[in-house]
């Protein structure tokens, strides 16, 4: 079983690392292009904040992946595996599905894709349980509900990332006093991204102080109420920040918009902040989720019920990333950064909001979305606030058809591999 | 590079070349005055000149409307309906078209100046003008209003320019309607040759102005909600 060990840790890796390569450029894209960030400094923040996310947030949706779509206790079951061995069948399983799926990304690559890790590893894991526990054991509604959310996470960041552009179009841009309106809104709209960040540090970061804190009488509840608090005056400090921004009595629409995207430059360095921690949190799942479900398994040469995700599985998917950043994903920021030049920061901040809150919602419930057909859909729903001067929407067509292959593709790649692991190891 | 991006999605934005395309359809209609100007000096040499040069500018518009249009697949999404923008656009080129026309007209032959039509003739020139820069200008905020989402108070603005375009090709009309009549009151002292040919600069010159009064209702609907 150690060969399974290391190849488990090996496929990991290279998952995280093409996680870390490409989709969290696809994130950082809007950043960079808006020039909110340089492309150094945007390298430099996805580090920190998907290697945050991955650590601290990410162990929700790899819990799915581990065991919401096929139960690992099926596998201690005698009458589908009479041996007793069903663990070591489990263990390949999970190999196969880890394999067919890396495979499937390095192929969208090469074709230039924009296919999903999230739904790769999804699909791989579907196949996985119907060769090996049957079809009528595969958790269909967990799958069914997965799959909706591809559709309705790009269609909610898209209605979120509308919204909050509509706000800045009525409160900011075309306020009768541009002073006011972003003094005002700008704090107002960064409330809930500071919200989200204090209630994630409390629930996820300090996880292991909870019973310390209970001690103290400061339980989930006064958590949730500090973290609004906090999240208030983490944005009126902003506000008082911004009371510096002046826009002169009688400026031209041209500097009135030109201090009103300045001040977006910086609410967007928070957004970019917030995308890569829920890129993180999201999308290490996919790399980590198999890895951990064959590592718990080989640990306790068995299937466990609750085995927790061990630590240092979080940071290998973590570190694996921020090496996929640095090794290839920094080249990819820097192409995106200097293609896409016709986003704003308003724009950027809109659609970056949307993106990020829809992953983070998705996360919490762990519920594995695709990251980066969210910031499509986040980005297009700017378009429809007509905030964005031209989008080529022809990317939609390569979703679908992504869609379409993607599932079927890892589905039949892993019952092979699946067939062919059994037969030489077991 | 091996990608699996989302680049595709962002294309390239239209009204900044459409703004370029705006200038250069304005650089090519100074050149009229210019030309008519050589031409009351009796200067025929300069006028060929002239109107080679509107004919090099005309083309250079074509140019630009072609790289604008070959930029707008269906696929491409537009905060503005994507005909309404090709309108805008043929419309600009259509004022161009018009002043190469003029200089072409003008190259027929030998045109002979009759005092009785210089004084209004300038007027008309003067007039034409005024609306094409002003179309120019309202195709120039355009970059303000796509900023300030096609709707606010740019918009407004945009609108408000728009009926000042209607109001100066009222007036380049008026001033062509006077211009064919006294061009008719002496048709017996110009030649039947002659007669057709400044008829139809008249009519070259005033599509200038109904030109660029069509392109700015076609921006109307731009911000219409």
């Amino acid at each position: 079983m150690e060969i399974a060990l290391w190849m488990a840790l090996a496929f990991g890796f290279y998952m995280a690392w093409s996680i870390g390569a490409n989709d969290a450029a696809n994130a950082m894209g809007t950043s960079v292009g808006s020039k909110a960030v340089s492309f150094r400094e945007a390298v430099i923040i996805a580090a920190i904040f998907e290697f945050l996310g991955a650590l601290l947030a990410g162990g929700g949706v790899a819990d799915t992946m581990r065991k919401g779509i096929v139960d690992p206790m099926l596998f201690q079951d005698l009458a589908l595996f009479p041996a007793g061995n069903g663990y070591e069948y489990f263990v390949w399983g999970m190999m196969a599905s880890l394999i067919s799926a890396a495979l499937w990304i390095h192929i969208a690559a090469f074709l230039g894709w924009p296919v999903s890790t999230t739904h790769s590893i999804v699909g791989a894991i579907a196949g996985f349980g119907v060769v090996s526990v049957g079809a009528d054991n595969v958790e269909w509604m967990k799958l069914a509900t997965i799959a909706l959310s591809w559709l309705t996470s790009p269609v909610i960041g898209g209605i979120l990332a509308f919204a909050v552009f509509t706000v800045i179009r009525k409160f900011i841009l075309d306020a009768d006093d541009a002073n006011r309106g972003i003094r005002i809104w700008a704090p107002v709209l960064s409330t809930p991204a500071f919200t989200t960040m204090w209630l994630i540090l409390f629930f996820k970061g300090l996880k292991s102080r909870h019973e310390l804190f209970a001690t103290w009488g400061f339980d989930a509840k006064a958590m949730m109420i500090l973290s609004v608090v906090l999240g208030v005056v983490s944005a009126i400090t902003l506000g008082l920040f911004l009371r510096k921004t002046v826009i002169p009595e009688g400026a031209t629409s041209e500097q009135r918009y030109a201090v009103v995207e300045n001040v977006f430059r910086y609410l967007q360095v928070i957004t970019a902040c917030f995308v890569a921690f829920a890129h993180g949190s999201n999308d290490v799942a996919n790399s980590i989720g198999p890895v951990s479900a064959i590592v718990t398994t080989i640990d306790h040469m068995g299937i466990t019920a609750k085995a927790a995700i061990p630590t240092w599985v979080l940071v290998l998917g973590a570190v694996g990333i921020v090496i996929g950043l640095a090794s290839y994903g920094y080249r990819v920021i820097e192409t995106i950064g200097t293609k896409i030049t016709e986003i704003t920061p308003t724009r950027g901040f809109a659609a970056e909001f949307g993106a990020a809150a829809t992953i983070l919602i998705g996360s919490n419930l762990g519920i594995p979305l695709s990251t980066t057909h969210t910031v499509v859909g986040a980005v297009i729903g700017v378009g429809f606030a007509r905030g964005m001067n031209a989008l080529n929407l022809k990317i939609i067509l390569n979703i679908v058809k992504s869609w379409i292959y993607t599932i079927p593709f890892t589905a039949v790649l892993t019952i092979i591999l699946y067939s062919l692991f059994t037969a030489i190891f077991i | 590079m091996m990608v699996r991006s989302i680049l595709t999605l962002f294309a390239k934005s239209p009204f900044a070349p459409l703004i370029q395309l705006a200038d250069k359809v304005e650089e090519c209609c100074n050149q009229v005055p210019v030309l008519f100007d050589a031409f009351f000096e009796g200067n025929y040499e300069s006028v060929h000149g002239i109107s080679e040069q509107i004919s090099h500018l005309e083309h250079e518009a074509d140019v630009l409307k072609h790289r604008i249009r070959d930029e707008l697949p269906r696929t491409i999404f537009l905060p503005v309906d994507r005909r309404d923008f090709l309108d805008v656009l043929s419309a600009l080129d259509a004022i161009a078209d018009c002043a190469e026309d003029v200089g072409i007209l003008f190259t027929l032959r030998e045109m002979e100046p009759h005092e009785e039509l210089i004084a209004p003739l300038k007027s008309l020139v003067r007039r034409v003008m005024a609306t094409v820069s002003h179309a120019a200008d309202t195709v120039r905020v355009l970059g303000m209003v796509a900023e300030a989402g096609f709707e606010g108070k740019e918009a407004k603005r945009m609108l408000a320019m728009i009926d000042e375009l209607g109001r100066l090709e009222h007036e380049a009309d008026l001033v062509q309607d006077d211009l064919a009549r006294r061009l008719f009151a002496i048709e017996d002292q110009i030649k039947p040759g002659s007669l057709l040919i400044w008829n139809k600069i008249f009519n070259k010159v005033g599509d200038m102005a109904n030109h660029a009064e069509r392109m700015g209702n076609r921006l109307r609907l731009f911000v219409a909600a």
